[in-house]
């Protein structure tokens, strides 16, 4: 049966020069349905994004719509072949094939999935470290710990905001930080008045959500290490504050 | 499809001839497969007498290009015909592999 595709394949090739750009694409599309089939997932990756480079091809100045699509499916096969480099590339062509037809939904999670598989990649190459003859010993480890730096940044972009795409996340991860205070909060001491003491759980909330949105009623006042954490968890109010906002108009003024 | 390999220097040269197709890939993966047992590092391809190349070949080659990678080797490519070059852009492999002019250069890069 995969030798009958062969010839199919060649004809694709041959309408694709010769500017045939729909019929070559459907043959592809063809092609790739019976490489998923026999679930070689790399090369029906290989054709859809050979379809889609055809549709965008034949677009031109019109719709992307069609190679946005082929795009995408070509890189959920290069995903499911374990290729994350090729599928955050994929991924990348299709979110600016979305993003000229103005489907910023498609655009958004294409976006939003090719950074994903960048950092998956990242994160196995890691585990593989390579050599080039351009990066030998120390330039090795230099390459390794920019990778590092790399991995560490995209995972906190990540969980902080979904890459910008995610801005509700910015709020569960202000709540987390908020809880997590505030338990350290219970740990130490804080001025109550007139008293200083251990606070109840109730009491930690209630400083730690002033102390986030850098409100500073007054009422309560850190002691000891506690001002540390206080003075942390004000930073990282300040600076969360400003990326929700960023995120959230990234996202919703599009539309 | 022939396979012919020689060694410049320390770097392995695959000169491929022929179509390189779902009949002729499992070949071409034996090859690869014996280079990577040799521990060979350094891999060049040249497309020069290869006429055409379908999405089988092009896993095998990308299955190269991780392979090496893991064991920290490189692969790079020449010689592509124009017809070659436009199954690589199509498919937007340009952007992930070495791809050179000529021989000299790519040995030159290594």
């Amino acid at each position: 049966m995969m030798d009958d595709i062969r010839p199919i394949e060649k004809e694709a090739h041959r309408l694709l020069e010769d500017n045939e750009y729909q019929k070559a694409a459907g043959l592809f599309y063809q092609v790739a349905d019976a490489y998923i089939q026999n679930r070689q997932h790399q090369q029906a990756a290989f054709c859809l994004a050979q379809a889609a480079s055809c549709w965008a091809l034949k677009a031109g100045e019109k719709t992307f719509y069609n190679a946005a699509t082929m795009y995408e499916k070509a890189a959920k096969q290069a995903q499911s072949a374990h290729d994350f480099e090729y599928a955050s590339l994929l991924y990348k062509h299709a979110a600016v094939s979305y993003e000229r037809d103005l489907e910023y939904l498609g655009f958004s999670e294409c976006f939003y999935l090719s950074k994903e598989c960048y950092r998956k990649s990242l994160k196995n190459s890691l585990f593989h470290p390579h050599k080039t003859k351009k990066e030998p010993g120390k330039r090795s480890l230099k390459n390794l710990i920019r990778k590092f730096i790399s991995l560490c940044f995209l995972t906190f972009s990540w969980a902080l905001w979904g890459y910008g795409e995610r801005p509700q996340r910015t709020i569960l991860f202000g709540c987390i930080l908020i809880v997590g205070f505030a338990f350290v909060y219970t740990g130490g001491s804080l001025m109550m008045g007139e008293a200083s003491s251990q606070p109840r759980l109730s009491e930690a909330m209630y400083f730690s959500v002033v102390t986030f949105t850098t409100l500073g009623y007054g009422d309560i006042v850190p002691l000891g290490l506690n001002k540390v954490f206080a003075v942390m968890e004000a930073l990282s109010g300040l600076f969360i504050a400003p990326v929700f906002i960023t995120g959230l108009s990234r996202k919703y003024l599009r539309f | 499809m022939k396979v012919k390999e020689e060694k410049v220097n320390d770097v392995l040269v695959c000169s491929l001839e022929g179509e390189v197709n779902i009949s002729s890939s499992p070949e071409l993966r034996k090859t690869f497969e014996s280079i990577i047992q040799r521990n060979e590092k350094k891999v060049l391809v040249d497309f020069l007498n290869v006429i055409y190349i379908d999405s089988s070949g092009l896993a095998t080659l990308i299955e190269m290009f991780h392979r090496l990678k893991k064991i920290g080797g490189t692969i790079r490519f020449t010689n592509m015909s124009q017809k070659i070059a436009n199954i690589f852009e199509v498919t937007k492999l340009h952007k992930l592999f070495f791809i050179f002019e000529n021989r000299e250069s790519a040995l030159k890069d290594f």
